[in-house]
C-alpha cells in the first residue's frame, strides 16, 4: 500500500467514525437544556 | 453510494467539522417546518431542536446524518437571510456533558 492509499484509508476510517448513526442518548448528551425537539413536517422526505 | 459520495471519501475533514450545527440570530417565531425547509436542502436531518427559554430563544441545534451534509450546510448557510436577519451557523463546539 502506498503512502497515499494508507492516508486515504486512515481518513476514511476517521470519517466513518465521525459518521456512525446517531443514538438519541448521544444527541441528548450534546444539546444543552432549554431546547425542544421539533417534529419533522409530514411532507419531510430526507434527500 | 453515488460516485460523488465515493470520491469525497478520501477527503480529510478538520476536527471542528461535525454533524451538530448551532444556529443563532433566528427570528423568534420561526417554525419547525421553516427550519426543515432551510436546512433540509443540504441533506438528511437527524433532529432539530429549537430554543424555547428566554436564554435560548432565537437559537437552535440542527443534527445531520452525514458529516459532509453538515459541512455543506455551514458553507452555504452562513449569512443566509431569514426575515431580514442574517443566520449565524456554526459547528457545535460543546463538549459532550456525560463523563
Amino acid at each position: 500500500l502506498s503512502q497515499e492509499s494508507l492516508n486515504a484509508l486512515r481518513w476514511e476510517k476517521d470519517i466513518e467514525a465521525r459518521n456512525k448513526p446517531w443514538t438519541d442518548e448521544e444527541i441528548d448528551a450534546i444539546i444543552p437544556d432549554g431546547y425542544k425537539i421539533v417534529p419533522p413536517p409530514e411532507s419531510y422526505v430526507p434527500i | 453510494m453515488s460516485s460523488a459520495a465515493a470520491s469525497r471519501r478520501n477527503v480529510r475533514l478538520p476536527p471542528e467539522v461535525n454533524r451538530v450545527l448551532y444556529v443563532r440570530n433566528l427570528p423568534f417565531n420561526i417554525t419547525g417546518d421553516e427550519m426543515y425547509g432551510i436546512f433540509g436542502k443540504y441533506g438528511a436531518i437527524r433532529q432539530i431542536r429549537l430554543g424555547e427559554t428566554k436564554a435560548t430563544k432565537g437559537t437552535a441545534f440542527v443534527v445531520y446524518e452525514d458529516i459532509f451534509d453538515a459541512k455543506n450546510a455551514v458553507d452555504h448557510l452562513s449569512g443566509f437571510n431569514v426575515a431580514n436577519r442574517y443566520l449565524i451557523v456554526l459547528y457545535n463546539q460543546r463538549r459532550e456533558r456525560k463523563s
